[in-house]
């Protein structure tokens, strides 16, 4: 019967949460089906929805803006937009820029808010540009915060400019009448230009029809140096993203090949002509037509499309909020009514760790790479095998602190990985020395799972200190498997650290012939080693009891921390702007309130609840 | 004795140690932002002592260096498995840690004493049978041709401190009147009036040391060079900044000078045949380098074709060579060479380690696992 309502529960909490999930807009235009298209961008195939969104992203580090007139845009609306309304767009208020100085160059000083139109700055691109390139003169971690922010801006302009010449060039007439033209006008137009010495000669008519060439010419050939998104796939080789082409580029092609248009050029035009119009059944049905092209039918794409659904559905947000319900029913739990809640618990917990696996397999599939490959991918990571640890430890013990620390774990790492995920692409392609998938699946995975470890342990030593001294909880019972816990994760993770680490160092001597350099990130890995062992050998010295094991174990929170992100950060300043910034911030954040449980962790046995409730000269093991 | 070595054996002293590492680990992660990769292994990794050099020139000691922290590590793990660890099939996994431990310490050492490290710079088609090491340059002097033999004498870099003299015999006599680990190299308005060659329309300027990189610094010297009776040929300004020949005449005969990078000669010729640099399709985001080279070794009849890539470096007698820069819009291939004759230390030493933390955490695991159920 509790079981029942338990599931009952559980299912509202389900369809509550799912209702929290950023969705697209609702408008008669199929923008669901549009944003599926694959589209080359940074190097790798991905769906148009995901391109654009990343670019927003960086631009204004939202997922919308909002025009002139209030409407609040989400990124393929605003991409669509910026093509076929480009006097809206321009005045969108989309850059993000926060630093004063910035904002005094480009003369806006008093502005109230962070964000500006192109309309805005229009004048003051030149000096941008400028500054910005001076400012790269700089070594990149010497720049104080203008010249990091000032060169921020100049991408995002690049990015602004790109993504507006990636398709077509604002037409004339109308897209696809423009075309049209184009491809009849090329067999005209080309014996002229071969006497082009002699244009005297040409007739009123015919020098029109050169004139009209001419502009339709370079409307497309400007697109060939800006475009950021490749939309035209060969169609021989639809796999092979080196033949994937620029659309305008493309077009300008057909006066060599002789060749018709790509119809797929044919139908972007048609499409954006219906979308010009609002003409949104046509719109509708162009898409249809598109996806039954046979070129999107190869595995590739396939993939792309996974992709598409997995951004929608979100899994790894639907986790997070699924962990942190968890978590706050499991404390109710321990004041009240504990068999019902523990049962809605657990079939939260269930749902979100079943989703973060899938979320973890799906990401292999699309990327075609291990699950780490990057600072995003490493949280999401970490909170995973650290869950599966804890499983392990709960299936021994039965004590739902196994449980507890889950929730906990997969919600903060799930969290960071959220904010994480604004940066940009979180499936980028890797850079030469890292393209590597047996490294990346060897060393970077046994790294990674030592990081796993060390936050457990850290984690169920603060779940110690805290119990201990606030509650009556910790008996002698229970602390003695905490400790056991603690220690075997600690081990484990000592064991992990450091194959990890010697594969990096293998690594390294295969490509730079080094097997150690003392470099940032290889210091962080050792130092991670070195506490473990450091904690061991004073357990095993007597040096420390085991609430000084706890204590040193919430240390292993700072240290790994460190080693994963603070070593990312060396050189940046307390003072200034932008994500990486802030998330200095974070971290200092978290390593002080680390500081502050070893703190309260280190007050003597008196002030302990758990201690002076049950046998105030029991010092048998702490 | 007994009682010294149950001591050096202590788990205390091991503590010291580890804890000794940590700090340096820590530091030498956070001065690297200023002081860089290079000098930092230096000062802090590859030293007894650490120094805290004031702005007046005043050094103090502050800290031991790796160097101790590593012995005192490694004294300690011998003693600990000479005295404390049982020689016992149970403590099988704590002894391979710690005899695996030993052996990374050591191979670390011998890797810092023994490792040379030097690049291979190729246009394409260019073929050479030396490396170059642009920190430690030498001192050429090429003597006048005779019988058609031209005598190239080379004054390792070692040889270059300040003060010091060098002889030819029979020819020259050099002395180092000063020495710059860095300079800059400006053109003078005036003609310098005691200094000949380019010192007489180049000042050469001492300035501090760049850290940011290794190599980076130009290092040059000012010497006189005496005639074999001793009488004063001359000042000569002699620079790595300055890729040319200087003449001295002595006895109407010419002699040539120059400073230049240390070069490391092999037995075997090395020819560029091309390099290329991938990006991913539509971006500047690199993919791969390589260059394709040809081994030419008469000696051992090999004459073949190696492609040097990413993660692929080539392995050739006693030498790797790395795919480490590039330049001069893809025709220039820069690859790094390392000779480390004890580059297989690490590997050993860890696979030892690993079996042991592996083997130990078995049998704690096992432990674990009877006293629970």
């Amino acid at each position: 019967m509790i079981k029942r309502y338990a599931m009952l529960v559980f299912i509202l909490i389900l369809i509550i949460c799912l209702t929290r999930l950023p969705k697209l807009p609702t408008t008669p235009f199929n923008l669901k089906q549009l944003g599926a298209l694959p589209v080359l961008h940074d190097g790798r195939i991905k769906p148009l929805n995901s391109a654009v969104t990343s670019i927003m992203m960086i631009i204004s580090e939202k997922q919308y803006v909002k025009t002139p007139s209030g409407n609040k845009q989400l990124p393929l609306e605003w991409f669509l937009t910026l093509l076929t309304d480009p006097e809206t767009a321009h005045n969108t208020p989309i850059f993000l820029i926060d630093h004063p100085q910035v904002k005094a160059l480009i003369n806006h000083p008093q502005k109230k808010g962070k964000y500006f139109s192109i309309n805005d700055i229009h004048n003051r691109i030149a000096t941008i540009f400028s500054q910005a390139d001076y400012a790269t003169e700089t070594d990149a971690h010497k720049r104080n915060s203008f010249q990091r922010d000032i060169i921020q801006l100049q991408n995002k302009l690049n990015l602004y400019l790109g993504l507006q010449a990636s398709l077509l060039p604002p037409p004339q007439t109308s897209y696809t009448e423009d075309l049209k033209r184009f491809t009849h006008l090329i067999p005209t137009v080309l014996p002229f230009l071969s006497e082009i010495d002699n244009a005297t000669s040409l007739s009123t008519t015919q020098n029109q029809q050169l004139l009209q060439f001419i502009q339709l010419f370079q409307g497309y050939k400007s697109s060939e140096d800006r475009a950021i998104i490749r939309f035209i796939p060969s169609l021989d080789f639809p796999n092979d993203t080196t033949k994937w082409e620029i659309t305008g580029p493309h077009i300008l092609s057909q006066i060599k090949t002789k060749m018709p248009p790509h119809p797929l050029i044919i139908s972007f035009c048609q499409l954006l002509d219906a979308y010009r119009t609002q003409d949104y059944n046509q719109f509708n049905q162009i898409l249809t037509n598109i996806n039954t092209l046979s070129i999107y039918g190869s595995s590739i794409f396939r993939k792309s499309i996974t992709e598409h659904y997995f951004i929608l559905a979100n899994p790894f947000f639907l986790a997070l909020l699924l962990y942190l319900v968890a978590m706050m029913l499991l404390f109710c739990s321990y004041i009240r009514f504990p068999i019902f809640l523990q049962q809605i618990t657990a079939y939260c917990f269930k749902a979100a760790f079943f989703l973060h696996t899938i979320g973890i397999i799906l990401r292999f599939y699309i990327s075609g790479r291990p699950p780490v490959t990057n600072l995003y991918s490493s949280a999401v990571f970490v909170g995973w095998f650290a869950i599966v640890l804890a499983l392990f430890l709960e299936k021994r013990f039965k004590n739902t602190i196994g449980i507890l620390v889950s929730t906990l774990i997969g919600f903060s790492t799930l969290i960071i990985a959220h904010h994480l995920s604004f940066q940009g692409d979180t499936m980028a392609m890797m850079q030469a020395v890292l393209d590597s998938n047996f490294w990346l699946s060897t060393h970077v995975i046994t790294v990674t799972m030592g990081y796993s470890g060390t936050f457990l342990a850290g984690f169920l030593a603060i779940i110690f200190i805290i119990l201990g001294l606030y509650t009556k909880r910790l008996t002698p019972i229970l602390s003695k498997q905490l400790y056991t816990m603690v220690f075997g994760v600690a081990c484990f993770s000592l064991l992990f650290s450091f194959i990890g680490t010697v594969l990096g160092g293998i690594w390294a001597d295969q490509s730079w012939g080094r097997f150690w350099g003392w470099d940032p990130k290889e210091n962080g890995a050792l130092l991670i080693i070195i506490w473990l062992a450091i904690m061991l050998h004073a357990r095993i010295g007597g040096f420390i009891q085991a609430k000084g094991f706890m204590v040193m174990a919430v240390f292993g929170n700072i240290v790994t921390s460190f080693s994963w992100f603070g070593v990312n950060m060396l050189g940046i300043g307390l003072h200034s702007y932008g994500f990486m910034d802030s998330a200095v911030m974070w971290l200092v954040l978290f390593m002080l309130s680390q500081c502050l449980i070893m703190a309260i962790g280190m007050l003597p046995n008196t002030y302990w609840r758990s201690l002076k409730e049950t046998d105030p000269n029991n010092k048998s093991l702490l | 004795m007994k009682k010294i070595l149950i001591e050096l054996s202590s788990l205390k002293l091991a503590l010291i140690g580890l804890l000794g590492l940590f700090i340096i680990v820590l530091w030498g992660t956070f001065v690297q932002i200023d002081l860089g990769i290079f000098y930092t292994q230096k000062k802090y990794f590859q030293s007894l002592v650490i120094f805290h050099t004031f702005s007046n020139g005043i050094k103090i000691p502050i800290f031991f260096g790796g160097v101790v922290w590593g012995a005192l590590l490694t004294i300690g793990l011998m003693t600990t498995l000479i005295t404390r660890i049982k020689w016992k099939l149970k403590n099988a996994g704590l002894i391979l840690i710690h005899l695996g431990l030993i052996a990374l310490l050591l191979g670390s050492f011998l890797t810092g004493k023994l490792a040379q490290e030097s690049q291979l710079i190729l246009r394409e088609g260019e073929t050479k049978n030396y490396s170059i090491n642009r920190n430690q340059p030498e001192l050429l002097i090429r003597l006048p041709q005779e019988n058609n033999l031209a005598t190239e004498w080379v004054f390792p870099y070692h040889l270059l401190k300040p003060g010091a003299h060098l002889q030819i015999p029979g020819y020259l006599d050099i002395h180092i009147k000063s020495f710059y680990l860095n300079s800059a190299i400006k053109r003078s308005i005036i003609p310098n009036s005691q200094l000949n060659g380019f010192g007489k329309h180049f000042n050469v300027i001492p300035i501090p040391l760049n850290n940011k990189t290794e190599g980076n610094n130009t290092i040059s010297m000012i010497i006189s060079i005496y005639s074999t009776n001793n009488t004063l040929l001359g000042n000569w300004v002699v620079t790595q900044g300055i890729d040319a020949d200087q003449i001295v005449s002595v006895q109407e005969k010419s002699i040539y000078i120059k400073l230049r990078d240390q070069r490391i000669y092999t037995p075997y010729t090395i020819t560029l045949q091309d390099f290329s640099h991938d990006v991913y399709p539509g971006t500047t985001v690199p993919k791969n380098f390589s260059s394709l080279v040809t081994i030419d070794h008469p000696k051992t009849n090999e004459n073949r074709d190696v492609l040097i890539y990413m993660n692929h470096p080539l392995r050739y007698a006693g030498n790797t060579y790395f795919q480490a820069s590039f330049g001069e819009k893809n025709q220039l291939s820069v690859l790094q060479v390392v000779e480390n004759p004890v580059w297989l230390f690490p590997y050993f030493s860890s696979l030892i380690i690993a079996l042991g933390l592996f083997l130990q955490f078995l049998i704690s695991f096992s432990r674990f696992k009877g006293k629970t159920s």
